[in-house]
């Protein structure tokens, strides 16, 4: 059950319109993104200060991509620290769906939400540059809601745009079999087996590297981004109707 | 630490400002008539200069006023040497909502559009201090956009540099990439386009300009224009601290050695995006219901230019208490809290009754807020600090006030230096220059991969992908598109023509994602007016631009002049960079496919072998000769039928021809599409001119081969010649009757001597924080 089935408002339901906060760090820079995206893949999503604990009548919460708190300091680790990610253990163990674009993946890590840790990429510098990434067998193993609508071996166009995105683990292999449901096609940044995107356990916590929400319409270079979106309304609402 | 340091002597006729600035303290009782004008002449202030200020004052002016002025009415405040020049340029047009004297250009775009855009140099501070350089150049100019109450939306930048092999090359160029990428990926606004340029004439002397675009609802425009006694004037955003006093004077000189150039450190500001996102945000949000009566972002001269400018707009004056302003260092000195240029500020108007919330709406995100001034009606800004008056000035006469220089203007520039009899006869193999020539027009995406060119998710085409950007409005389909232009080795041959060729780029780039050019924002840089010589070419530039803007029927909304920019090997080459607007009707229609096996590739425009000044005859000879090719009526026949081919979806890509020519962009399309091509072009005496000559108003188009009749019927009536050049397909890059190269020893070419700009590390900021 969600959490906003929890509190049992009035659009329980099929056809509901599922919800979503988009957490804003001060330095956040893709809220505004990650919000368009949401809402154009049919949630009604809104945005949420850092500062605040996550707010228990949504379904799906956004980190978005940035510079949380200037990022002076190791991408993330400040932002790990603020009120909104501090509760989200709690609210996860209510049953919602967590996605870290970028900014918001290096702050789950940090967060110890989500296993090993992101580093400088190699060569050191940002890069920003449309990639494709490829889903894996990791995907589909423990049905992520991210990857309903996906097969193993496609391919996703999406843009990257980070200076710490190296994926690092020291027990690279299993996590890798089991937690990575996207691997570059082509390394940009040096990242372990290639590593794009990292899930939890349950497989409801996606970090992903690329840029899904800047990836959602065609005339804007790729709407193949918008499949992970419309995966996780699919799975929220078709749990409700269950 | 002193405000300035005192090793600095540039040139006699034009001596260190600032270098005096701590010297002695003139108090009104103590100073002298000689001794004044004497610290006056220290400063950087003109004997002319000097005697108007006594003049309307009737009395001897204080140390802080001398600095006031040194500041002021430098170059880089108040354009004394070029404002005449300027006042030539068309700024009227259609849609123009701001022009010339806001903080930037506001131009509607439709559907309840308009942008704000606006082109910014940081030229010097980036030769001192590369990374911060370079990254203040873009929040100064994003404050710009913001300032004229524009969500900004979009950053270009446009950089010339030395030797591409010279180890300092090396040096500042992967400074100014990082910290362009620095800056603007943190605050999150997408870089779209930039120009990347080496010419041994910048070597010690860089060219980094930044543009900023934003978006704004026509009547959402805010103004400096200060009004209403009694009304408060807020600081906002970071503390003050000591770095970037006098900045503007600074930039108002010719460089020094590279030894020379450490000394001057202290003149350079430095950047946090952090604390620049914070303020953009709140700045942004600032509630209506609270003002603001006005507008000013903080750049040179700090505090000074802001009480200033604003007050002589509004026709006000202004009490200034220095002791209220938030520091980052307690024993700064009035004049140093008065003409800091500490980054990420803001002055804003309120009434009295709004000073609380407003300064609540800063301080609730962590930046600090201020009141540091009342209007009045005296005119007149007053500035003291714990209850001692140091400045008492008329706003209008400090600024605006600034008398022009009179410097001395050649009556002509010497004869242009003529290509070499020998440029009829073809002196190496055509494969062998294009090998050479592409190697010159490098592969830029090693620099644009380190910028976030999508944030925002506007992004329709971004760094390479066309040869113009565009970004699409918001909800709609609708865009507008930007793009940068300009070619210094071109103006130095001769600066009229090679002005008027970065008008003609910018119509063809446009024209190429079926945009009409709307307006202009110039980007000029200059060596030093001082020189007669040089003072012409500044002349001859603004001419052509004007005459060709005319000739166009589009105006300048705004820009900025650099002057003095020299090193100690010789002045730059005269280099006016024209940022050009346009609007997308359609941006599903703009055609960005690359080429495919079986596409026939045309050049529209002209085919001609007319021998001229491009990039080619500066690899041939080792220097710039020649007169650059331009035709802007052509420009504009080919500019219409592109956006007729456009609407009409009738061809698959458009690219334009630009600089080394014809078949240099052959080579990048295919290099970009990872196609061969078999191509042909007219016998001719002169192959190389034809190949590489940069002739005017000229385009690739590639179509399925069946739809070529109907192009031709476009053309036809659009009265463009055009000529078919071959097929696209293939593993080689063919010239037929020239040879052919493979796609892997032209990419080894492509990807050749450009200084190295993917080793740069990421480098961070060590800018100072708001609590």
């Amino acid at each position: 059950m969600t959490p906003a089935a929890a509190v049992n408002d009035s659009g329980r339901g099929r056809g509901r319109t599922p919800r979503a906060a988009v957490v804003v760090f001060p330095g956040s820079n893709g809220d505004r993104d990650l919000l368009e995206a949401l809402n154009l893949s049919g949630f009604s999503a809104r945005l949420h200060p850092a500062h605040m604990a996550l707010p228990a009548d949504v379904d799906l919460v956004g980190l978005p991509g940035g510079f949380s708190y200037g990022d002076y300091w190791r991408a993330g680790m400040l932002a790990s620290r603020a009120r909104a990610v501090q509760s989200l253990p709690a609210w996860l163990a209510a049953g919602g769906l967590v996605i870290g674009v970028c900014n918001g993946f290096q702050i789950l890590v940090e967060a110890g939400i989500l296993p090993g840790a992101l580093s400088y990429n190699q060569p050191p510098r940002f890069v920003h540059r449309w990639i494709e990434v490829e889903v894996t067998p990791a995907a589909l193993r423990n049905q992520s809601p991210w990857f309903g609508q996906a097969r193993v071996g496609d391919r996703l166009r999406m843009p990257i745009a980070h200076a710490e995105g190296r994926y690092v683990h020291p027990q690279g292999d299993d996590v890798i079999a089991t937690r990575v449901p996207l691997v570059y096609c082509e390394n940009p940044n040096g990242s372990l087996a290639d590593t794009a995107a990292v899930l939890d356990d349950s497989g409801r916590v996606l970090g992903i590297m690329p840029h899904p929400e800047r990836a959602c319409e065609a005339v804007l270079g790729s709407d193949d981004g918008a499949a992970l979106f419309q995966s996780a309304r699919q799975f929220l609402t078709s749990q409700e109707s269950a | 630490m002193t405000i300035a340091t005192r090793e600095h002597d540039a040139q006699p006729a034009h001596s260190s400002a600032g270098a005096d600035l701590d010297a002695r303290r003139l108090d009104r009782d103590e100073h002298d008539e000689g001794s004044a004008a004497r610290l006056a002449e220290a400063m950087g202030l003109l004997p002319h200069e000097y005697q108007t200020i006594r003049s309307a004052l009737e009395r001897i002016p204080t140390h802080e006023e001398l600095a006031v002025f040194s500041g002021m009415w430098s170059e880089h405040c108040s354009y004394k040497s070029t404002r005449h020049l300027l006042a030539t340029l068309p700024k009227e047009g259609r849609g123009v909502l701001a022009g010339p004297g806001s903080h930037a250009g506001v131009v509607d775009v439709g559907e309840g559009w308009a942008v704000a855009f606006k082109i910014e140099s940081h030229n010097h501070p980036s030769a001192v201090e590369p990374y911060q350089g370079a990254a203040t150049g873009v929040g100064g100019i994003l404050r710009d956009v913001i300032a004229q109450g524009a969500r900004p939306c979009a950053l270009l930048d446009f950089l010339c540099f030395g030797n591409a092999q010279s180890p300092q090359t090396a040096r500042i160029q992967r400074g100014v990439v990082a910290g362009i990428a620095g800056y603007g990926n943190a605050i999150g606004i997408p870089n779209i386009g930039g120009r990347t340029q080496h010419h041994p004439g910048y070597e010690g002397n860089p060219l980094v300009n930044a543009l900023a675009a934003g978006l704004i609802r026509p009547h959402a425009q805010r103004t400096a224009r200060a009004h209403g006694t009694g009304n408060v004037v807020l600081l906002v955003g970071a503390a003050t601290g000591r770095d970037g006093i006098l900045g503007a004077a600074f930039a108002s000189e010719a460089l020094g050695s590279q030894e020379q150039n450490r000394t001057r450190r202290s003149h350079i500001q430095v950047g946090d995006p952090f604390a620049g996102k914070l303020l953009m945000e709140a700045v942004l949000s600032f509630p209506a219901e609270l003002g603001p009566v006005a507008v000013q972002d903080l750049g040179a001269c700090g505090i000074a230019c802001a009480t200033f400018e604003m007050a002589a707009l509004g026709g006000v004056g202004m009490d200034v208490d220095l002791s209220s302003v938030p520091l980052r260092e307690a024993d700064m000195t009035a004049l140093e809290i008065f003409l800091s240029e500490s980054q990420e500020r803001f002055a804003l108007v309120v009434q009295p009754e709004h000073v609380p919330a407003a300064l609540e709406h800063f301080r609730s995100v962590g930046l600090t807020a201020a009141a540091i001034a009342v209007l009045t009606d005296s005119g007149r800004v007053r500035v003291r600090k714990e209850q001692s008056v140091c400045i008492d000035l008329p706003a209008r006469l400090v600024a605006g006030g600034a008398p022009a220089s009179r410097f001395a203007i050649a009556a002509a520039l010497p004869p242009l230096p003529e290509l070499p009899a020998d440029h009829n006869t073809p002196h190496e193999p055509l494969l062998t220059t294009l090998q050479k020539l592409l190697a010159q027009c490098a592969d830029a995406e090693p620099i644009y991969s380190q910028f976030d060119q999508t944030v925002g998710n506007r992004t329709v085409c971004g760094p390479g992908q066309a040869s113009a950007a565009v970004l699409r409005l918001p909800d709609s389909m609708r865009g507008v598109a930007l793009t940068l232009s300009g070619r210094g080795d071109l103006c130095a041959v001769d600066p009229y023509r090679g002005a008027q060729a970065a008008l003609a780029e910018a119509t063809r780039r446009l024209a190429c994602v079926g945009a009409e050019l709307l307006a202009i924002t110039d980007g000029l840089n200059f060596a030093s007016p001082r020189d007669p010589i040089e003072h012409r070419r500044i002349a001859e530039v603004i001419a052509g631009l004007g005459d060709g803007l005319r000739q166009l029927g589009v105006p300048v909304t705004g820009g900025n002049v650099s002057l003095y920019n020299e090193s100690p090997r010789g002045p730059i080459p005269p280099t006016p960079m024209v940022g050009a607007l346009g609007v997308v009707p359609d941006v599903r229609k703009v055609p960005r496919a690359r080429l495919q096996a079986g596409h026939t590739l045309l050049v529209l425009g002209e085919l001609s072998d007319e021998p001229g000044a491009a990039q080619y005859t500066r690899l041939r000879y080792g220097s710039d000769v020649g007169s650059p090719r331009c035709d802007l009526s052509a420009e504009q026949r080919v500019a219409r039928l592109l956006c007729a081919l456009i609407a009409a979806d009738a061809v698959a890509g458009l690219s334009a021809v630009t600089q080394g020519g014809l078949v240099i962009a052959l080579a990048k399309l295919c290099l970009r599409s990872d196609i061969g091509a078999a191509l042909s072009l007219p016998a001719s005496p002169r192959p190389h001119f034809q190949a590489f000559g940069e002739q005017p108003a000229q385009v690739l188009a590639w179509l399925d081969r069946q739809r070529v009749a109907a192009l031709r019927q476009l053309a036809d009536v659009h009265a463009v010649p055009y000529h078919v050049l071959g097929e696209v397909g293939g593993s080689d890059f063919q010239l037929v009757g020239h040879g052919a190269l493979t796609m892997r020893e032209l990419r080894t070419a492509w990807r050749g001597n450009a200084p190295d700009a993917a080793r740069t590390s990421t480098q961070r900021s060590a800018g100072t924080h708001v609590s």
